[in-house]
């Protein structure tokens, strides 16, 4: 397909734009691209949300460190750019996001990490029923922790 | 074939008129294979034939209950088509079939996908607005499977998926609404724009592009991380709350403002039904929809439609739904001929 821009050109690169549930695409060669590119990322990066360009600052970063390279599948910062996918459990690596992960924990291999977040929990429980007054349920809670505690002391010592 | 209709289909709760069905997923993976995207046939086949001994374990049986393992490439084209329609599998599963498989429970409302985008998918899929219970029942699914394989888990990203924006618990709550009214007045519009900016999704319910078809969306989640999975339910319910209240409303203002308009676009819509020859699964749906319209408001109570009716067309009046009725696999032709005929027989309009 020759380029509908210059018209000269074999068209390596196709843009799809939807606006209204219409599908407009056009075939554009890699020279009339990079004519087009500033006035592209300008639009696309409005359009993104502030996470979405959390993303986009972060690959542009590996763009410049390609060397990072993922030590379990082999994946470089140049095709996370390109994919945005995960191929292993340590792609984890080009994730740059600020927040922390918050609920459900795996049990499995984790049982520190598990416990521990179990009794951070009780402890914000057990704080709302000190406010609310219920001392009694309060009181359950309180040994709960208290248990949950000495197990986690026994699981460092012993291993 | 696989011909059951799933549960999430019965009518129940509140406003069932508006609220059709809740869904829990939790994307998971395990710590030391590579994700799907990347894993061998061989690789893939080998977790097939793992998670089959692992649901057969008389353990996992005591804790999560019966359940079966179907791999794709063993169903028929219409089966897994089916498969889809009723929301167990994903398009994409459709068009890469080869190495993936699907566990279902017993009444389809629990069912775990192999080797899609992540290792495991974990759904549950229950009737009404009921997002605690269909937590629960996956929730449930997820501690078993858990005990049989070590997760992929990051201290601060949480639980590891190969698309990013699963990552941290990897759930997606998702609720499948009638919307009737707002989508005629355009209300709907306004709703979306602030769901979408406070990081939620409104999407037609027969997938991307679809929207207004039959007046079903589903409504869901898109920020996983950093929040509990329980406060991203709550904030959804609320959200969804506050959509049936407008929804009704828009309903009372219509029929106050416009009731023969109203009354006609009903009447004629069961005259569709009942007189068509020919009929496509959008204009059935469509008509559907303002049947139950109709019915909410007791225009139609001399025909005895009861929402059950009108949710297992939802199912049926798709294509692979419609040939599992009649049970032979038929041409679209062929389908549009018979589909008035499922209408009447499914509605008891007869004519």
């Amino acid at each position: 397909m020759i380029c509908q821009v210059c018209k000269k050109n074999e068209a390596a690169i196709c843009i799809v734009k939807m606006s209204n549930n219409k599908k407009e695409t056009i075939y554009i060669c890699p020279t009339c691209a990079n004519k087009m590119e500033d006035q592209l990322i300008g639009s696309i990066n409005q359009l993104l949300n502030p996470i979405f360009e959390k993303f986009i600052k972060k690959n542009n970063n590996l763009e410049i460190d390609n060397n990072h390279i993922c030590p379990t599948c082999g994946q470089t910062g140049r095709e996370w750019q390109e994919t945005n996918t995960l191929n292993c459990k340590d792609c984890a690596q080009f994730i740059d996001i600020e927040v922390i992960h918050e609920g459900k924990i795996p049990r499995n291999n984790k049982e520190e990490l598990y416990v521990i977040n179990l009794i951070k929990e009780k402890e914000c429980y057990l704080k709302k029923l000190i406010a609310e007054e219920k001392y009694e349920e309060a009181a359950v809670i309180r040994d709960e922790i208290k248990d949950l505690k000495g197990d986690c002391i026994d699981d460092k010592q012993t291993s | 074939m696989i011909n059951k209709l799933p549960n999430w289909l019965n009518a129940q709760g509140q406003d069932k008129d508006i609220v059709i069905s809740s869904r829990v997923r939790l994307a998971r993976n395990i710590d030391d294979l590579l994700f799907p995207h990347r894993m061998n046939a061989d690789d893939k086949d080998k977790l097939l034939d793992s998670i089959s001994e692992t649901i057969g374990s008389s353990s996992f049986k005591k804790d999560a209950g019966n359940m079966k393992l179907l791999k794709l490439d063993e169903l028929s084209g219409l089966d897994r088509e089916f498969l889809l329609e009723k929301h167990l599998i994903s398009p994409n599963m459709l068009d890469n079939y080869h190495n993936r498989g699907i566990v279902l429970g017993l009444d389809e409302s629990i069912s775990i996908l192999i080797n899609e985008e992540d290792h495991f998918r974990i759904q549950s899929f229950i009737s009404g607005l009921n997002l605690k219970d269909a937590f629960v029942i996956a929730d449930k699914v997820d501690d078993e499977l858990e005990k049989f394989y070590n997760y992929a888990y990051h201290e601060k990203y949480g639980y590891i998926t190969s698309c990013p924006t699963n990552i941290g618990t990897g759930i997606r709550f998702s609720v499948m609404m009638h919307l009737p009214a707002l989508s005629m007045t355009g209300g709907l519009k306004e709703i979306q724009r602030i769901l979408k900016s406070d990081g939620f999704a409104i999407r037609g319910f027969f997938g991307e592009g679809s929207e207004g078809y039959g007046s079903l969306y589903q409504i869901s989640n898109q920020f996983t991380v950093g929040v509990k999975e329980a406060d991203i339910m709550l904030d959804l319910e609320k959200r969804i709350n506050n959509i049936i209240v407008k929804e009704k409303a828009c309903r009372d203002r219509l029929f106050k403002q416009k009731p023969y308009v109203m009354q006609d676009m009903i009447f004629r819509a069961f005259g569709n039904l009942k007189y068509s020859v020919l009929l496509t699964t959008k204009e059935g749906m469509n008509n559907v929809s303002l049947i139950r319209l109709g019915v909410e408001r007791g225009l139609l109570f001399d025909e005895c439609i009861d929402y059950n009716q009108l949710n297992s067309l939802i199912v049926l009046a798709q294509p692979a739904g419609l040939q599992n009725y009649f049970g032979k696999s038929m041409s679209p032709d062929e389908r549009e001929k018979l589909r008035p005929r499922l209408f009447k027989e499914i509605l008891k309009i007869g004519g």
